[in-house]
């Protein structure tokens, strides 16, 4: 069933695609982060309404640090309650 | 027009269910087709108010009744049951068509509801309706869901009925309006619309059966019940305090299990609790700006996720699979369904310009006006789960991850047109949300494109998708494996199951020394029946006439001696 080379070769099945996609987000990011330092000249008014959403990176670092957490904890999750598919199949 | 104003919608949808069960072809999906839009033009034609009454043993039962927000809900119900109905048009089984006919009839049936009795007939016409889209997948797990699908729907219903007859004797009246939990009565009622509307633990329903059902069933099952829920609940408990921390419970829980989840249409089910835990916790804050928010995000939902099971039913529809660890690459066969995956994955993600950064941040920012700083972090951590999961996985590893050469192709016609539209509306809402404010129950007061609520909702999203390609990239991201993850519905499915056995077990002495006694008990009894009243028992024998007559001679001598003395 598994036969790459019969298969059209897909733009993302080369590597270097991948890499280029990578790099685009990782620059968008870093764009994103600019514009807080930019905020903190006023070159744009960031209005906030809580203390914590003005601070310096705040929604990026919520962002990121936010799905590191969930992953870290679902894998420790995924320990106490993942079973073979036929669990709930009767046992014996 | 007066007649056709009073004709509720719901009529419509019963109609063309009972019609769909005796035709066949172009006919009955026309019929099917027209239902949605004659349901509309009705709705078109009414008017705010109280437009069909009737009784039941002495009881009134307001049938039809309108105002703003179950308008939005009935606006919403046609839109959703035209995109499925032309979704499932290619379906040759007569039973689906007919219960989900029937099934959205009934959400209308039930938005409509002006009072408690009503609304608990077409709740319970959900459940019996619903469960038919399940069962018709027609495999053993399919069969089995189902019944465990009906056993909470029925249970809802129980509850919502004992709450309802303890409110009427309560109050006396059976108006559905806003009640206040301050009675047993509206507990009850609390707690059996809570369970349609996935309240954590009472939730297993939906992630259970969801994923059974048919690849078109899937599709009205996520559109109606949860929504009806929502909408029950933002009638009966606005500013309910409870809603706000089970909301954020909703939203939060099934994020976990759905990055470890490996069958992606239940992926997609733990994102309904998710998303319904923003509604959820929106209703619970109950300022104008939350409940507006709340009910626009039940109609962006409807939309957006009804894409992504649409976009999933395709994938099973075409291949047969639905696991993450079975799926991938399909990019290169299914293009056009990769790319209305994505916009529906980038609606729920809430990215601007796409439907839910118009109706999620109306929340978020009511929980901010409200100073409940703690419910806005966890929402917000929520919204990165939700690119997490709906954002980046459901895509990701149907479309791209490893290309397992699996023979696809794409869907039939009605099922990219359907797809199509959905898409459509999710990004015409999310460029022109006014499209979408005019028809919420409160004023409007709130845009939600500034430049920083823009700038730092890409902020968190951007970072948190580099998280995640970045933990892909060290190996970090979980793999996925084919095995099921238990949840709440262990309880009932094996842990209660396991202890009534064990106590049977640990009682079999007792049983059988019970069974012992009853027999010995029960022998003696039958000896003792035998005797007296047995073929030559002592009552039971015959005898001859003579020594009746001698009998009788013999009291009327003792009466006449008796009498004489």
């Amino acid at each position: 069933m598994k036969d790459p080379n019969s298969e059209n070769k897909g733009w993302l099945d080369r590597k270097v695609n991948v890499e280029r996609l990578w790099s685009a987000l990782v620059f968008v990011c870093v764009i994103l982060l600019a514009l807080d330092f930019l905020s903190l000249a006023e070159i744009w008014h960031k209005h906030v309404s809580f203390f914590l959403e003005g601070l310096l990176g705040f929604y990026p670092l919520w962002g990121f640090t936010g799905i590191v957490l969930l992953i870290v904890l679902a894998k420790k999750l995924r320990k106490l309650v993942m079973r073979r598919e036929n669990y709930y199949e009767r046992p014996e | 027009m007066s007649g056709l104003s009073s004709l509720p919608p719901f009529v419509v949808f019963l109609a063309a269910g009972l019609l769909a069960a005796v035709t066949r072809g172009v006919l009955r999906s026309a019929i099917m087709l027209a239902a949605p839009f004659v349901a509309a033009w009705l709705l078109w034609n009414t008017t705010p108010g109280l437009h069909l009454e009737t009784s039941l043993f002495g009881l009134p039962l307001a049938l039809y009744e309108v105002d703003s927000l179950s308008m939005l809900f009935g606006w919403l119900f046609c839109l959703g049951s035209l995109i499925a109905i032309l979704y499932a048009l290619h379906v040759r089984d007569t039973l689906q068509h007919v219960a989900a006919m029937l099934y959205a009839g009934s959400a209308l049936g039930a938005v409509f509801a002006g009072d408690l009795i009503t609304l608990f007939l077409f709740w319970e016409g959900l459940a019996l309706s619903s469960v038919f889209l399940i069962w018709a997948r027609r495999t053993p797990a399919a069969n089995a869901a189902g019944i465990r699908y009906l056993l909470l729907q029925v249970l809802s219903g129980m509850l919502l009925l004992v709450g309802i007859v303890i409110h009427i004797v309560e109050t006396g009246q059976a108006d559905f309006t806003a009640l206040r939990l301050d009675a047993a009565g509206a507990w009850f009622i609390f707690i059996g619309l809570g369970l349609k509307a996935g309240f954590p633990v009472l939730h297993t329903w939906l992630t259970d059966a969801y994923p059974e059902a048919t690849e078109t069933g899937t599709v009205f099952l996520c559109m109606f019940t949860t929504k009806v829920a929502v909408y029950t609940l933002a009638r009966g408990f606005p500013g309910a305090e409870p809603l706000v921390y089970i909301g954020v419970a909703m939203t939060f829980f099934p994020i976990f299990f759905a990055v470890i989840e490996n069958d992606l249409r239940r992926v997609l089910s733990y994102s309904m609790i998710n998303q319904l835990g923003f509604m959820v916790c929106g209703i619970g804050l109950g300022s104008s700006l939350a409940m507006n928010g709340a009910v626009a995000h039940a109609f962006n939902d409807v939309l957006f996720k009804g894409l992504l099971f649409m976009a999933m039913g395709a994938v099973m529809y075409v291949t047969g699979r639905t696991r993450a660890s079975d799926l991938g690459g399909l990019y290169k066969k299914m293009p056009v369904t990769t790319v209305l995956c994505i916009i529906g994955a980038l609606s729920i993600s809430a990215v601007p310009l796409f439907s839910a950064f118009v109706s999620k941040s109306m929340i978020m920012t009511a929980a901010l006006e409200q100073e409940r700083t703690v419910v806005w972090l966890f929402l917000l951590f929520a919204s990165v789960g939700v690119l997490e999961h709906a954002g980046i996985k459901i895509p990701f590893f149907a479309f791209f991850a490893h290309d397992q050469g699996i023979d696809a192709r794409e869907p039939p016609l009605n099922m990219r047109l359907a797809m199509t539209v959905s898409a459509v509306l999710c990004v015409a809402i999310g460029c022109y949300p006014a499209m979408l404010y005019q028809l919420l129950p409160y004023p409007v007061d709130y845009s939600p494109y500034d430049l920083t609520h823009v700038i730092v909702q890409l902020q968190l999203l951007t970072f948190g998708a580099l998280a995640v390609f970045w933990m892909m990239r060290t190996g970090a991201y979980p793999a996925e494996v084919r095995a099921i993850n238990l949840d709440a519905d262990w309880l009932w499915r094996r842990l209660i199951p396991s202890v009534v056995g064990a106590i049977i077990n640990g009682l079999q002495p007792v049983f059988r020394g019970g069974r012992a006694f009853a027999s010995r008990q029960m022998s003696r009894a039958d000896d003792f029946l035998r005797r007296h009243h047995g073929a030559s028992g002592t009552l039971a024998r015959t005898w001859p006439t003579g020594s009746m007559v001698l009998w009788v001679a013999l009291l009327l001598a003792v009466f006449i001696v008796a009498y004489y003395i």
